[in-house]
């Protein structure tokens, strides 16, 4: 198999190239993607995989002494939260830029596993890996789709992330890619929240009634000590956001579903850069901090944002 | 302020030293070295003024009171509680100073030279024969300007490492009526304090041997608070400091419940300042400030220690 049938963009001219490919299962997953790693070590290039830790392990086994040269991470550490993974490409390409060489990867957010929240927060990923990588060097990423396990709205929204997509060896340009709308990229309502929900509205000298509601969610879903505290930092400095630039008044709202917490804090700021949280922030300034903070300690951070107020939705288990 | 911001408070601040008669006076020690009094009117300035002044009488120190008065006349009125204040004045166990005369003429106090007036006058007051010197001063006129306040802030840090180890105490007080919300910055860099419900910096911060404590928790309500009293830390420490104290600079957290990451910013911006290497040493930091510093990969400014391990 090939991979490059009917593929109208060349990645070593045209820099960022990002393809969904949908597979059937575990054999077709190595077929295709060691097809991919293997083609990748012959242009002698680098290599990121970031796939669950069992897939690893068939990949390496598949591949033999040339898994040595391809670097893996385990999506489950990597991309709990999905947010965190665009960091860790931008990372790894700004690392291997130097040396010159082609760059692939591979990176699948979307498996069953997740729940429905989980996956639309992978889809807005995969639709922000198009900004994060615009014009940048010859990077090719592969993003596998399992049709086998996955529900169909699943695959259905990776042709609309992916400008193009392979299937049974062949590669196409997706009719259904949606480019980010970089005009309100948080423009879509986040779900209702669920379960009995507390709130308090807050001013800036009144953070611990903040921090007080979120440690108390967090005992009563049993979580330890210090992800107790990290959700706490956390809701705090979107608390501290709504202050700053969300017109100096907030509203945190609560709710626990076993041993899940989601906070939720909403305020009269507008976010419209869609990589926000997702660059890190630079030691200077405080702008984007929050969010960073938030996506790097919370299992889920949801984002919806127009000219009338912006809410955040942070989920963490314990 | 909140009533539920105090709700807490018990596990956040060092316990204040209660002023109370009953209190230990021996061997010239005072039960507070140096406390901060917000009060809101004059009556209440000259009760915690006598009751200051009385224990360090009966700790045989001399007393020293300061405050916003045209005449030593009206300030001796003030303390008629203690007693024969004429006696007292008479044999030099009472001076009286208006606020104005007993600073600086300046606008903005010198922390080095403020600190070496009081070293002088608490020689002269063991070489009179007195265990110590016991100030009760209100310097609310010294401080109603933004940049007088951050220079006092560095006052006060540094005439409390003169106290750590000189017989002298101070109680400090403020007028809440004049200084409104701004008396938070003269209350954090007091240990002790005696201060209305509601009246709550936050945090507080005082002078280490090494470097300084921070007790409480900063949030948006008072990093720029805490930033500034940083800056004054910062002053502090020039003055009071040999080199020596400058070759390792620490923060003790131990009792830091919160920081946030404006406040852990004003950390980091203190490191740059302070210390040679650009690199200060936190005692047991809360969980928020390791967390912080792990995602915002800060750890080449802070490194985090165990206070006993160390000290």
């Amino acid at each position: 198999m090939t991979l490059e049938v009917g593929i109208r963009r060349d990645p070593h001219t045209h820099g960022y190239r990002h393809d969904a490919f949908f597979y059937s299962g575990m054999d077709e997953f190595i077929r295709g993607t060691a097809q991919f790693l293997r083609d990748g070590l012959a242009e002698r290039a680098a290599m990121l995989v970031v796939v669950s830790a069992e897939k690893i392990e068939r990949l390496k086994a598949e591949l033999g002494d040339g898994a040595e040269s391809i670097t893996f991470r385990d999506m489950s550490e990597v991309g709990k939260n999905p947010a965190r993974i665009i960091p860790v490409w931008q990372a790894w390409v700004q690392e291997q830029m130097s040396a010159g060489r082609p760059l692939r990867g591979i990176g699948e957010p979307a498996t069953p596993d997740r729940r429905f929240d989980e996956l639309m927060e992978c889809a807005r990923h995969e639709s922000f890996l198009n900004i994060a990588f615009e014009g940048s060097e010859p990077f090719w990423l592969l993003c596998p789709y399992d049709m086998a396990t996955l529900e169909r709205n699943v695959v259905d929204e990776a042709r609309r992330t992916h400008p193009s997509w392979i299937a049974d060896g062949e590669g196409r340009a997706s009719d259904d890619y949606v480019p980010v709308d970089t005009v309100a990229p948080f423009s879509p309502p986040l779900p209702p929240l669920l379960g009995s929900v507390e709130s308090v509205q807050f001013i800036d000298d009144e953070m611990r009634l903040v921090r007080e509601l979120t440690s108390k969610a967090a005992q009563t879903a049993g979580f330890s000590r210090d992800k107790e505290w990290d959700l706490v930092l956390a809701v705090n400095e979107l608390a501290t956001n709504s202050i700053r630039h969300g017109g100096g008044v907030g509203t945190l709202r609560v709710a626990v579903e076993g041993d899940r917490v989601v906070c939720e804090v909403s305020d009269q700021g507008h976010i419209r850069d869609p990589l926000i949280g997702r660059v890190p922030p630079d030691a200077a300034g405080s702008s984007g901090r929050g969010l960073w903070i938030a996506n790097q300690l919370c299992d889920l951070v949801q984002l919806h944002s127009t000219p009338s107020g912006t809410t955040v939705r942070l989920t963490m288990r314990a | 302020m909140t009533g539920a911001v105090d709700g807490n408070s018990d596990r956040l601040y060092p316990p204040t030293v209660a002023l109370a008669q009953d209190a230990a006076v021996a061997e010239g020690v005072h039960p507070a070295k140096h406390v901060c009094c917000v009060f809101s009117s004059d009556a209440q300035l000259t009760a915690l003024s006598a009751e200051f002044l009385r224990l360090g009488l009966a700790a045989g120190n001399r007393l020293l009171y300061v405050a916003d008065r045209p005449d030593e006349g009206a300030l001796l009125a003030d303390l008629a509680d203690l007693g024969d204040v004429g006696g007292l004045a008479e044999r030099g166990a009472l001076l009286v100073q208006p606020v104005r005369d007993a600073y600086t003429k300046n606008e903005v106090v010198d922390p080095a030279a403020q600190v070496e007036a009081y070293r002088r006058l608490t020689e002269a007051a063991v070489a009179d024969g007195f265990t110590g010197l016991c100030v009760a001063a209100d310097a609310t006129a010294l401080v109603t300007g933004r940049n007088a306040r951050r220079a006092f802030m560095a006052y006060e840090l540094a005439v409390d490492q003169f106290m750590a180890t000189a017989p002298m105490q101070a109680m400090c007080a403020y007028d809440v009526r004049v200084l409104k919300r701004a008396v938070l910055d003269l209350v954090c860099v007091h240990r002790h304090q005696r201060v209305p419900a509601g009246v709550r910096p936050g945090f507080t911060m005082w002078p280490g041997h090494d470097g300084v404590g921070v007790s409480g928790e900063v949030d948006v309500s008072n990093a720029e608070r805490f930033r500034d009293a940083l800056d004054a830390a910062v002053d502090a420490l020039s003055t009071t400091a040999a080199s020596e104290m400058r070759r390792r600079l620490r923060i003790d957290a131990a009792d830091l419940a919160f920081i946030d990451a404006e406040g852990t910013s004003a950390l980091v911006a203190f490191s740059e300042q302070a210390a040679p290497d650009g690199r200060i040493e936190v005692a047991d930091p809360p969980r928020s400030l390791r967390a912080i510093v792990e995602t915002l990969g800060w750890r080449e400014r802070l490194a985090f220690v165990h206070r006993e391990a160390t000290a």
